[in-house]
């Protein structure tokens, strides 16, 4: 099966990291783990204030944050896998991903980031559910 | 891997067996897949009235319709499973068969038979992951 991770780096990064490894009949073999990082937009005016050299290094840093401990820990798992970072707005750039590689179920967490603990689920993996035409996979 | 599925009968039931299907490493050889249906509790008015015996009957009735195509199609393609019911609410049923059963994953649609179809998730599924400590996958 065709699995696309969404990947904020967060501690539901790791569960659901840990859920695919323990299960790899998801993931067997043969099919590829596509695992998308999506770096949210810098604004305009910060763009440009720094300069677009800069802030493609900030984005390249703040997305190998994120994907080189994924690659450390699916390389020691032996788990066949493409990682991508991009830029853009999470829900939209998970949902073109998950069209583009033609993914079978979408796995993410059920919260990022965010700070405000009490929603029980967060506002990105909402909308990929509510907008997706897969089944998404949500990990706690 | 064991994995529990809510079948209420909706049109996500069919979606999520052909997925389960369609993926059938998924659930290991070994592995039985639990069909859980849950039927809605009946007033305790209505039950003193008809008698428990008759409401049971009622209930097994009616839980038998949703499960006889869902076994007959798991048997048709050679999968695994056990199918139960229960009375009550949906999303406590299911929680505590996903604890008694020991599965690692459950699997449910988006919505119900509910016509809030507008909201992103169904209150069943929200409140499922909102207790579940465990995946849930929800297929739309």
């Amino acid at each position: 099966m065709k699995v696309l991770l969404a990947a904020d780096g967060s501690k539901y990064t790791k569960k659901a990291l840990a859920f695919l490894v323990n299960h790899e009949s998801l993931v067997s073999t043969n099919d590829e783990l596509f695992v998308l990082n999506v770096q949210i937009q810098v604004p305009t005016r910060v763009k440009s204030m720094l300069g677009s050299t800069e802030v493609a290094a900030y984005y390249r840093e703040e997305g190998d944050k994120v994907l080189n401990p994924i690659k450390k820990f699916l390389d020691k798992h032996a788990l066949n896998y493409r990682c991508l970072a991009v830029v853009g707005h999470p829900v939209e750039e998970i949902l073109k991903a998950a069209v583009k590689e033609k993914s079978h179920l979408i796995v993410m967490g059920t919260r990022g980031h965010g700070l405000i603990g009490r929603t029980l689920i967060g506002s990105i993996a909402q909308r990929v559910v509510s907008d997706s035409d897969i089944p998404v996979l949500l990990v706690k | 891997m064991k994995i529990l599925f809510a079948a209420d009968g909706s049109s996500f039931t069919p979606k999520a067996l052909e997925f389960l299907v369609g993926h059938k490493n998924l659930l290991g050889s070994e592995d039985e897949l639990v069909v859980l249906h849950v039927q809605d509790a009946i007033s305790a008015q209505i039950e003193h009235k008809l008698g428990s015996e008759d409401v049971t009957a009622y209930q097994a009735k009616q839980a038998d319709e949703v499960l006889k195509p869902i076994k007959e199609f798991l048997d048709k393609h050679a999968v695994k499973h056990r199918c139960l019911w229960a009375a009550g609410a949906a999303d406590g049923q299911i929680i505590e068969a996903s604890k008694r059963e020991g599965v690692h994953m459950i699997v449910m649609g988006t919505h119900g038979h509910g016509l809030l179809s507008r909201m992103f998730m169904g209150s069943v599924a929200q409140n499922v992951l909102a207790e579940s400590e465990i995946p849930v996958l929800l297929v739309k």
